[in-house]
């Protein structure tokens, strides 16, 4: 199923447009939802409103010789619906595991998830490692190289992020959007502009 | 009916209610003369204004109600147990076993008229202020346009704004003179002096508008010409110094020609007329002159009255004059002027209304009179028939007098010829006279014992009218008091509604100075300041956003201004006349027929409902279709209480009283305690996450937080099987919107407990994953196309249906629909759940049926809510169209899943 859609091709077009499940997991507050809403709606609640079950969302992404777009997952993170997270992750290319940098409770927990995606989910899921709320570092209780190496043993992609100031927000998801593998290229690249169009609109909603 | 704005936090005030309520009889006398009685179960609550009746104690359907907040009561001491309801000129009689149980009604029936009509007063007492509105008086825009305009300032519109100003000739005559007191003389308004005939009171509402609720189109027309000071001076004085000299000359001439007539008379009639005018005798004359000072007096005074009123024309005119160069106190004065004018209507209308009471009043009087003379007739005749009876008696009493003296008398003639004959006869004769003085005295005796026996009843009856009369009297003090603050009420209402009125013209003239602006922007006389455009557009959005209560509704809830500020004048205009639209369309439905019918269901229904008398709710056909509709608003924490105490009432009586106080003081001293629980952790990280469109719950100090928590922690010192899942916050929250603290914890555990299936917010949410695969067949069965589709596509409902279940759509839907999910949800249970997400499944399924791949199916599933319009329609799938719909089917397979999940050990 995940390889038809990554091959979905817009025909005409001078870029194609690849699909990816892209999926969040993380204990329950660490941001999961805001980093989604960030990324996609360049908002920013100080109360986000907890996720049940889970939320999907879709976001696009332009690279240099495709359009990437994301069909997001949010899950819900509190532990009961852990048995659930299965049914979201299934098929995902790739996944981003959240924890939050004033809580070390979360970052053992983010390392179980990385632990249940490497044995279960598609053995070539794109993962990425976010250590969220970057803006209260002066609360860290996780130190950065500790996390960056335990990223790097398990070949994650890592960075800290802050859903409040944006900061990091739409690199990580461009940095796995990069990762993706995307199907022999077709045509000529196109300019600089269009492919970068969206991503300034993005960086301009943040900066608000 | 009073369908009270549900306020934040009503259940308190539901607490102390008390109601009566009982089996009567009603008395009901027919077209025919027939008399039926029938027995009705009545009841009356401290909610409403109405007593209703049904016909049995559980009925959920009334028969029928009367509005007793305008009701007078009376009862007849004579007739036992009885008594009678007087409102809106109908006649309910009733009757009750005892007159203590009489009693006890009345004083009841009093006290609900009593406190409806407080809520009223109160109701009145924070009615809208609309001074604000007023407050803010076009003076500003008036400066703004007026001053840098060449022509007079008079012009300017900012008058408008007064009632006085009722037809449109007026409008244009205002627009004209200077004067308020616009004149008929004007040319152009005797053009169509057919329109001046509009009534005076449609005419407060035609004045821009024809009466085809279309814009005059002389409305936006600039008068012609200007008139000069000395014109209208010259106008005014011949019109002020006119009306007198015609009252005069009318006196006069209606004098002569009474005195032609007396002349003329003999002349025409007969030939001695000459001599009967010479032959008036000296008090003829005296009589005729005197009626010729009285009328010369007449005469003197209108003059007097027409001299004043020169006079004070003239010092106005003279005002005027004098101030001419100075627009600033010229317009000053004319404001005042029309301010007077504005007063003098306002007493001029209430002045009619008064007449026109009176008049009414006078009628009805009348009506009394003629019934009264009626009765009169009736009584006069029954007197003659009884006369004549008597007489006819009478006659027939001495004829048979006279027959018995004659029979006497023959009888003596024989008895003195045969006396055998008189030995029978004459002991006879004397028997009979015997018999009577008998009977007499009998019956006078009899008569003494009825007079002895009476006196004790006439006593009894004595005392009974002696309360029947201090009853009436209390009666009469209470209905007085009511009139009076009704009166005061209404006097209020027509002040406001006068303000309002006042209000809407300014605005209206305003707006047509925008329009008339753009109608012809060329032409001079007529340029706007470019300011005044914008400060109009500023005020008008100021308006609505200005206090903050218009920012959240009833409940709480933010009121999402999908409109973003645009430059565009056409894009604002539109999207005003679409709230507009929304406005007239509420309003609308909220007058209508059908949803007063509905409202008055509900309140038939909770009357004789209320939590401390419960009837059989659960098994009422009526019920589940009226819950079905939905609960109004303001009544459903009520409903919501009478619906979880249903459910929970056993486990109320066996928990005990201050349950609920127990589990939170465990919660307390365990958090004290500092043992770590990470379902209290959990339940503190969404308190402020719960429900963030509320104003009640949007942040960590918000006012419900607290009872939040309060519920939460109960609950999961209540139920620690389940603890704390998330979505229970919702479940709490929705509540406490609607319920106090300790109702919504029990409401808590009616959902958890007894709607939900077992173990839908336990760890595993083996119940809800079951009910997913449930859901799943169902929609294989009821919506085949989709299913087929969805299959095609590798789509999984659950992944977003769950929520759904955990949250009876919280997360989905807009309030105001969830919020009537769940009505039927605490009634009906968790079926209704699959009835609602199998109707959204089935609103979406030709759009879902569109998408040819996975993502867009997922991203058309995850808007469904975009394609329910109401309530009414998602419903109507939901109950109707997707019938038959039974719970066995459902328990089968949930039972079947549960062992499956149960035994693969739970993997979705």
């Amino acid at each position: 199923m995940a390889a038809r859609n990554a091959g979905t091709a817009r025909p005409g077009g001078p870029n194609r447009t690849c699909q990816f499940k892209l999926v969040l997991l993380g204990e329950s507050a660490v941001g999961k939802s805001s980093l989604v809403l960030r990324f996609v709606k360049g908002q920013f609640h100080e109360y986000q409103e907890s996720t049940i079950g889970a939320a999907f969302l879709t976001q696009t992404v332009c690279l240099d010789d495709a359009t990437i777009k994301f069909e997001i997952w949010d899950t819900a993170g509190q532990e009961r619906y852990h048995s659930l997270a299965p049914m979201y992750y299934r098929g995902a290319q790739a996944a981003i595991v959240v924890y939050d940098i004033t809580n070390q409770e979360s970052f053992q927990k983010a390392k179980n998830w990385v632990k249940e995606l490497q044995r279960q989910a598609s053995p070539n899921i794109v993962m990425a490692l976010a250590g969220n709320k970057a803006d209260v570092a002066n609360k860290r209780t996780v130190e950065y190289e500790e996390a960056n190496a335990y990223a790097e043993d398990n070949a994650l992609l890592f960075m800290e992020t802050s859903a409040k100031t944006s900061m990091n927000v739409n690199d990580i998801f461009m940095a796995i959007a990069k990762k993706l593998p995307i199907g022999p290229a077709q045509g000529e690249p196109t300019g600089t502009v269009d492919m970068n169009q969206p991503q300034q609109q993005q960086k301009g909603s943040c900066c608000k | 009916m009073s369908a009270a704005p549900g306020t934040i936090s009503p259940p308190a005030r539901e607490l102390k209610t008390s109601a009566i309520c009982g089996y009567l009889h009603r008395i009901e006398v027919r077209s025919i003369g027939l008399i039926t009685r029938r027995r009705y179960w009545f009841a009356l609550c401290d909610s409403t204004p109405y007593l209703y009746w049904y016909k049995d104690s559980d009925d959920i359907k009334c028969i029928g109600r009367v509005s007793l907040s305008g009701a007078a009561f009376t009862y007849d001491p004579r007739e036992k147990g009885r008594f009678e309801i007087h409102s809106n000129n109908e006649v309910i009689a009733l009757e009750c076993s005892s007159d203590k149980q009489r009693n006890e009604w009345m004083k009841a029936l009093q006290s609900t008229r009593k406190r409806s009509w407080k809520a009223t007063k109160s109701k009145s007492d924070s009615s809208l202020d609309i001074s604000s509105l007023t407050g803010r008086n076009s003076s500003s825009v008036l400066e703004e346009c007026s001053s840098p305009s060449p022509v007079p300032p008079p012009r300017s519109p900012k008058p408008k704004k007064r009632t006085q100003f009722l037809t449109e000739e007026e409008t244009d005559a205002e627009t004209s003179s200077d004067v308020p007191h616009s004149s008929e003389e004007t040319a152009e308004v005797v053009e169509d002096t057919d329109n001046t005939k509009i009534p005076a009171e449609g005419s407060a509402t035609e004045w821009y508008l024809n009466p085809n609720g279309q814009l005059n189109e002389r409305s936006l027309q600039m008068p012609k010409t200007i008139e000069s000071p000395e014109t209208v001076l010259k106008r005014l004085a011949d019109q002020s110094i006119e009306a007198p000299f015609r009252a005069i000359r009318r006196n006069l001439s209606t004098w002569s020609r009474s005195r032609q007539n007396t002349s003329d008379e003999p002349v025409v009639g007969s030939r001695k007329g000459t001599v009967s005018s010479v032959d008036l005798t000296p008090e003829e004359k005296v009589i005729e002159l005197s009626d010729k000072v009285s009328s010369l007096e007449e005469v003197v005074d209108s003059l007097r009255a027409a001299l004043l009123l020169a006079q004070r024309n003239n010092e106005a005119l003279q005002k005027i004059e004098d101030m001419g160069d100075n627009k600033e106190e010229m317009r000053e004065y004319i404001l005042e002027k029309e301010r007077q004018v504005t007063e003098l209507h306002i007493s001029n209308s209430m002045n009619a209304r008064r007449v026109r009471d009176l008049e009414d009043q006078n009628v009805r009087l009348e009506d009394t009179i003629n019934d009264l003379q009626q009765s009169v007739e009736a009584f006069r005749e029954s007197l003659r028939t009884k006369e004549e009876l008597i007489l006819r008696m009478c006659e027939e009493e001495n004829r048979e007098d006279l027959l018995g003296s004659i029979s006497e008398r023959s009888s003596n003639i024989p008895a003195d010829a045969n006396g055998l004959v008189s030995d029978v006869e004459v002991p006879e004769g004397i028997l009979v006279d015997v018999s009577s003085v008998d009977c007499e005295e009998a019956t006078r005796k009899v008569l003494d014992e009825e007079n002895v026996r009476d006196i004790g009843e006439l006593q009894d009856l004595v005392e009974g009218y002696r309360t029947q009369n201090q009853f009436l009297n209390a009666e009469i003090v209470q209905l007085h008091a009511i009139t009076q603050s009704l009166e005061d009420r209404e006097k209020k209402l027509i002040r406001q509604n006068f303000d309002l009125e006042a209000c809407y013209y300014q605005l209206k003239s305003r707006y047509l100075m925008v329009l008339n602006h753009f109608k012809s922007p060329t032409k001079p006389g007529k340029i706007m300041e470019p300011g005044v455009l914008k400060e109009l557009l500023e005020e008008s959005a100021r308006t609505p956003r200005e206090s903050q209560q218009n920012l959240t509704d009833q409940l709480g809830f933010y009121k999402k201004d999908d409109f973003s500020e645009s430059d565009d004048l056409l894009d604002t205009a539109t999207f005003y006349m679409k709230k507009a639209g929304d406005v007239v369309e509420a309003t609308k439905l909220e007058q209508s027929e059908e949803y007063m019918k509905w409202l008055q269901s509900w309140d038939a229904f909770l009357v004789n409902n209320t939590v401390s008398r419960q009837t059989a709710i659960m098994s009422s056909p009526d019920l589940k279709t009226l819950i079905r509709t939905g609960v109004p608003p303001a009544y459903r924490g009520r409903v919501w209480k009478i619906i979880v105490t249903h459910w929970v009432k056993d486990k109320q009586a066996e928990l005990g009283n201050g349950y609920y106080q127990s589990m939170l003081r465990k919660a307390g001293t365990k958090k004290q305690d500092g043992s770590y629980d990470a379902a209290i952790k959990q339940i503190d990280l969404d308190l402020a996450r719960t429900l963030p469109t509320n104003k009640l719950f949007d942040e960590p100090d918000s006012a419900n937080i607290e009872k939040l928590r309060n519920v939460l922690y109960a609950f999961r010192y209540h139920n620690s099987h389940v603890g704390y899942c998330q979505g229970l916050n919702r479940l709490a929250a929705i509540a406490l919107l609607n319920l106090d603290e300790q109702d919504s914890f029990w409401f808590l555990v009616a959902c958890v407990e007894h709607l939900q299936p077992e173990g839908y917010y336990t760890s595993s949410l083996i119940g809800a994953v079951a009910d997913q695969k449930v859901l799943r067949d169902l929609v294989a069965e009821k919506l085949p196309k989709l299913a087929a589709h969805l299959r095609a596509l590798e789509v999984d409902l659950s992944l977003f249906a769950l929520s759904w279940f955990l949250t009876c759509f919280v997360d989905v839907l807009p309030h105001s629909i969830y919020l009537t999910i769940f009505d039927a949800f605490l009634y009906e249970g968790n079926k209704v759940l699959f009835r609602f997400a199998l109707a959204l499944f089935k609103i979406c399924e030709p759009h879902v049926l569109q998408c040819k791949t996975i993502g867009t199916v997922h991203q058309c599933l995850s808007k469904a809510q975009e394609h329910i319009i109401d309530f009414k329609s998602l419903a109507q799938v939901a109950f109707n169209e997707l019938n038959p719909f039974p719970q066995k089917t459902i328990e089968t397979k949930r039972q079947l899943y549960l062992t499956q999940l149960k035994d693969t050990g739970h993997c979705m």
